[in-house]
């Protein structure tokens, strides 16, 4: 049976079904398609006895990407005269709530109707794409005057290159569409079947599957770009909106690689992994049970997966300082104001100093020795009150 | 953060061997097989994992989808399956004999 993925259901079901729907976007279609929901079910209760497991978000993420790339190897674009682009399709469906207002409610799976897609990484000449559907209940007519991205805090933002809108988006789909206007002289596969609008500027009536489409470049290279948020603004009947379309819990994650390779670099695994951490963790942040010993955890455990995925050794302080400074830094709330070693020799300990938001004050947490592995290698570290001074 | 070894033992420890071994005694849905497999192996299948090892399974008519109202959909083990796992659980006897024996003969375990 076919999942889909609707206002209905999304709004209808708890924390924890979206969070398995934010996971299943990291499939293609074909396969959301045969497994979705019995994967959802089965993540619902996973996710329900254990919130929270890196391994296991890092596990449905490499194989997501790698489903995706057994579905799909064929498509290329010609982006200019010399790049052979590989593009990336993530679908956010919208709805519209009355008729006289529409937003989005929640993303649906990426790679819809078979588009092509190889994951969420390019080289910094290639334009990735990135699909709104509207699911509307009535026609609305628009006029989108700005397309604005926000990075996840840590991260990169990405160009936005071109706003398109396509009519009839599952038809353009389905023909394997290169929805992005390209620059004279470009080629598709799927040139010319579809007429495309410039959406910027242009009033468009919106229907039900149609589509606003964003072409996002990374040009940095070897630097990972995370959409936390995008802010479409649109005028109607006269009247300035913006529509917020929150990717807090799920971000799309560009990483920008020089490698034309269908394969996920170790590094772009790790910040994929670092961005749905940090992601669920910011969601998370006004909930009742946040300690400021969370931050400290989260700093020593992507300090501690970067020697984890080299294979030996134990994080140094600069590395611990790195992602402090990346992900908490000092203007933010949670900030980790200061991190310092503790011993010098042996496994490493490092003491935070973290501003407690709930009473303004600051809060002093140190790692414990965590664990050792076989090689002599950290395997595991945990936070608890510093040692007193002998 | 402690690294989940039980996951990754199930990554490279023949997850789909687990699964057709799971599955040898009647029809499981995903989360009932997972929970199968810790008891029996003490592996814990990650969500990826397993479903990366469904599909490959069912394509390779070794299990079979249950016609369910449930959304938890459960497989069963084909007759193929059965035979693959029954030729491999022989050959895993047979080496662990031979070890056995090996064992017993060069370094006195009883």
């Amino acid at each position: 049976m076919a999942l889909r993925v609707n206002a209905e259901h999304v709004e209808a079901g708890s924390a924890t079904t979206k969070r398995a729907l934010g996971y299943l976007r990291w499939y293609p279609s074909a396969w959301r398609e045969r497994y979705g929901e019995e994967f959802v079910a089965h993540l619902e209760i996973e996710l329900a006895e254990r919130p929270v497991s890196l391994a296991r978000s890092s596990d449905i993420v490499a194989h997501g990407l790698l489903a995706r790339l057994s579905f799909q190897r064929g498509l290329r674009i010609t982006l200019g005269a010399t790049v052979t682009a590989v593009i990336a399709t993530v679908a956010v469906v919208a709805a519209l709530s009355s008729v006289h207002h529409w937003a989005p409610v929640t993303k649906s799976s990426g790679y819809d109707g078979g588009t092509s897609g190889v994951g969420q990484f390019a080289t910094p000449s290639q334009v990735n794409d990135v699909s709104f559907n509207f699911t509307t209940h009535a026609r609305v007519a628009i006029r989108i005057t700005s397309v604005k991205v926000i990075s996840l805090q840590g991260f990169l933002a990405p160009e936005v290159v071109g706003v398109d809108f396509a009519p009839h988006f599952s038809e353009l789909a389905n023909d394997h569409g290169w929805p992005i206007r390209l620059p004279n002289g470009t080629t598709t596969q799927a040139q010319g079947r579809t007429p495309l609008i410039q959406a910027i500027g242009t009033t468009v009536t919106l229907a039900r599957t149609d589509a606003l489409w964003l072409g996002l470049r990374a040009p940095k290279l070897h630097h990972a770009y995370a959409v936390e948020e995008v802010r479409v603004t649109y005028e109607r009947h006269g009247v300035s909106h913006t529509m917020v379309i929150d990717q807090a819990r799920a971000p799309d994650v560009i990483c920008s690689s020089s490698s034309r390779k269908e394969i996920i670099p170790t590094w772009c695994s790790q910040e994929i992994s670092a961005a749905n951490a940090i992601a669920r963790f910011s969601a998370d942040g006004h909930r009742a049970s946040k300690r400021p010993s969370d931050e400290a955890q989260m700093v020593a455990s992507f300090a501690l997966s970067e020697v984890q995925a080299s294979g030996h050794g134990a994080p140094t302080l600069i590395a611990v300082r790195h992602w402090a400074a990346r992900f908490f830094p000092a203007h933010r709330a949670g900030a980790i104001l200061s991190v310092t070693g503790v011993v010098d020799v042996g496994v490493p300990e490092w003491r935070f100093v973290i501003r407690d938001e709930s009473n303004n004050s600051s809060v002093v947490l140190c790692t414990n020795r965590g664990l050792v592995g076989s090689g002599g290698g950290m395997t595991g570290v945990g936070i608890e009150s510093c040692p007193s001074p002998l | 953060m402690a690294k989940d070894t039980s996951e990754s033992a199930g990554r490279v420890a023949g997850v789909a061997y687990l699964i057709l071994t799971s599955l040898a005694d009647g029809e499981k849905h995903g989360y009932a097989l997972t929970q199968d497999v810790v008891a029996f192996a003490g592996v814990r299948i990650a969500p990826g994992s397993l479903y990366e090892a469904l599909a490959r399974l069912e394509g390779q008519g070794l299990i079979e989808p249950v016609a369910s109202s449930d959304r938890k959909r459960p497989y069963r083990l084909t007759a193929m399956g059965a035979g693959v796992l029954d030729e491999y659980l022989s050959a895993q006897e047979r080496l662990a004999i031979e070890g056995r024996r090996r064992l017993r003969a060069s370094w006195r375990f009883a």
